[in-house]
């Protein structure tokens, strides 16, 4: 019975300090924001990284959900007689849930899961040791720019994912199945208000930090706490790193919803 | 066993434990300034595990780390960062960044902790890639250079700031006999000419009592012998006699050991 | 913190002599190269002298300070005089092979 009850309090005590550790994680990187070395060009860099980079996945990712929207929508509103509302279901649906919401997985599963496997890497190879043992934080030098720079181009792809997504809609909507394009457009001018797009912003940025923090966390850590530091560990940080964001990104998601709507 | 009154760092009854693990049992000597410390011993002994704490990078357990007669483990943010800034680092694989060149690399130190431009950064650099060298090889990436090239580019990058201290993990893993031993004069060079102190930790028995002034031989956790090459070499004590046989004699395989597990027979383990 | 005092530092038939004081390092580099760089531009300067006689430390930094001064000087076949080395300076310059680039002096003849 004791030895039972002894793990378990192990246990639930690890848990509690890796909680901690996640917490501080984000503490410090955002205290690097204040802290040297100068970030302006390694932000750039990650902005090209996360942002540039994932243009072209993005635009696909939007154009195809975007397409979707307008056929199930179309598919649906015809039931009532009312597929001229088909502009406002596909622009409120994308730029209040599946904008930001598809722009964040697509952007953790490409540049999220290559940023954890980055820090991993360095991880298991003494880099960050390395660091420290120079006298830079490496916090500030090797996290706090991705923060910045996911913050920056997370809500821009969101927009970009937007309005993608909306043409694809037009493009079924009203060139396949030919709805108005007056209505279409219409529709999207006037149900589509500033409190939408708010929440749309807002979601971008949470998950632009909830990303980050995951992704780079696991591979900061990654084989830390089996002391065993190789490729195995680091893979097995990636894999987690991508599901547990997206996991993240889905609960952040109804939790944002709630609060601002 | 030596702590001379000139010891720059005194190591004085550290412990240290993984978990609830001990792997340094109540260790102590002292680091002579401007010489070589050797720390030796085989794999698992806790060496690495010493030399993290000495660099700052393990700072709990029991014991005490003086430099300059302050505690190590007490210092503050402020304090470690100047601590750091007098020591340079090598570590095992070199630690080098891959996404930027080797001259990059030498230059990280430099661009975050001084006020030089760029043109003068540069010029350092290839100085010390060439006391290295590697001059030609500044604009190479780490993952174009052989692993005793990446070992060389390493340690440009951890004396880039001109440190007063050096710590090196290992100089001569992975590489051959004549490169390593071209580390070591590198070292020796190092200590005449810039009055450098280093500390090397490694397992190579040769290696050690070539370069060493001041040589701590550990097993174990604990401290076998702390003296000069020549006091561990003539020792009587019985410890260090059987350590320095046992490492000496590479090419004898344990062989009660080894039948035993080929074997498979109890009786074999009785027998010599 | 102490800075380098850029003392006696004189023009004369061509010749800029300067003696340096203090620590040569990496605190202190930014602001000597920007007083030695500046007559490496003008063309009526032959030779530089420096004098290190004063100096307490001179680390790579003042080397590579040393080198872009130089490089400066090359143009034209002008001359770098270095004057009052210590031993340790004289070590490091060697160590990065650069003993027969500079023209190195064991005493100050021609400064004022």
């Amino acid at each position: 019975m004791t030895p039972l009850v002894q793990s378990l309090g192990a246990f639930v005590l690890d848990q509690l300090a890796y909680l901690g550790r996640m917490g501080l994680f984000l503490v410090y990187v955002v205290r690097g924001i204040i802290r040297p070395p100068a970030k302006f060009l390694a932000v750039v860099k990650q902005i090209h990284f996360i942002g540039t980079k994932s243009f072209f996945v993005i635009g696909f990712t939007a154009a195809f959900t975007g397409m979707v929207l307008g056929l199930q929508g179309y598919y649906t509103l015809s039931k009532f007689g009312s597929e001229g509302l088909l502009g406002s279901g596909v622009a409120l649906s994308l730029i209040r849930e599946l904008g930001p919401v598809l722009t964040a997985l697509m952007v953790t599963g490409r540049a999220g899961s290559a940023m954890c496997a980055e820090i991993g890497i360095m991880r298991i190879d003494d880099q960050i040791d390395a660091l420290e043992c120079m006298a830079i934080d490496p916090f500030a030098y090797l996290i706090t720019p991705k923060l910045l720079a996911c913050l920056i181009c997370l809500p821009l792809l969101t927009a970009f994912c937007d309005v993608v997504g909306i043409y694809g809609g037009y493009v079924i909507g009203v060139d396949l199945l030919g709805v108005s394009p007056g209505a279409y457009l219409e529709g999207v001018e006037h149900s589509v208000v500033w409190k939408d797009v708010y929440m749309g912003i807002a979601k971008s940025l949470c998950f632009a930090v909830l990303m980050i923090w995951i992704c780079t966390y696991k591979g900061f850590y990654a084989g830390v706490d089996i002391g065993n530091f190789g490729p195995e560990e680091v893979s097995q940080a990636t894999t987690d790193a991508v599901v547990l964001s997206s996991v993240a990104i889905l609960a952040g998601d109804y939790i944002v919803t709630s609060i601002l709507l | 066993m030596s702590m001379g009154h000139s010891d720059l760092i005194e190591v004085c009854g550290l412990n240290s434990y993984y978990d609830s693990r001990q792997v340094l049992f109540d260790i102590r000597f002292g680091i002579p300034d401007k010489r070589i410390t050797v720390i030796m011993g085989v794999s698992g002994c806790g060496k690495t595990t010493l030399l993290r704490h000495l660099i700052g990078l393990k700072r709990t357990g029991p014991g005490q780390i003086m430099v300059d007669g302050r505690d190590l483990g007490k210092f503050n943010e402020e304090g470690m960062r100047v601590y750091r800034r007098r020591i340079g680092v090598l570590f095992q694989s070199g630690a080098l960044f891959n996404s930027m060149t080797v001259a990059e690399n030498i230059a990280v130190p430099l661009k975050v902790h001084t006020r030089l431009p760029d043109e003068t950064i540069q010029i350092m650099a290839l100085i010390k890639l060439n006391c290295l060298g590697l001059a030609e090889f500044g604009a190479y990436m780490p993952s174009q250079l052989s692993g005793g090239m990446r070992k060389r580019a390493g340690l440009a990058r951890a004396l880039a700031m001109d440190p007063e201290i050096l710590f090196v993990d290992e100089p001569s893993s992975g590489l051959d006999p004549i490169t390593a031993a071209g580390l070591d004069l590198l070292l020796l060079e190092l200590r005449e000419t810039l009055g450098m102190t280093i500390i090397v930790v490694t397992h190579e028995l040769e290696s050690a009592f070539r370069i060493s002034d001041r040589l701590v031989v550990m097993d174990r956790g604990r401290i076998l012998a702390v003296g000069s090459p020549d006091e561990i070499r003539e020792s009587q004590d019985g410890r260090v006699l059987q350590f320095l046989k046992r490492e000496a004699d590479t090419v004898k395989v344990n062989a009660t050991g080894y039948l035993s597990r080929i074997l498979g027979n109890e009786t074999i383990r009785s027998a010599r | 913190m102490t800075q380098s005092l850029l003392e006696n530092h004189s023009f004369r038939e061509g010749i800029f002599s300067i003696q340096l004081e203090g620590p040569v390092d990496m605190e202190t580099v930014p602001g000597i190269r920007k007083t030695l760089l500046g007559p490496t531009r003008k063309t009526e300067i032959r030779e530089i002298h420096i004098d290190f006689s004063r100096v307490t430390v001179l680390d790579t930094s003042g080397i590579a300070m040393l080198v872009e001064v130089w490089k400066g000087l090359a143009r034209g076949g002008r001359v770098l005089r270095l004057t009052g080395l210590s031993e340790k300076a004289r070590m490091l310059i060697q160590l990065a092979r650069l003993d027969r680039v500079f023209e190195i002096r064991n005493d100050p003849t021609g400064m004022t």
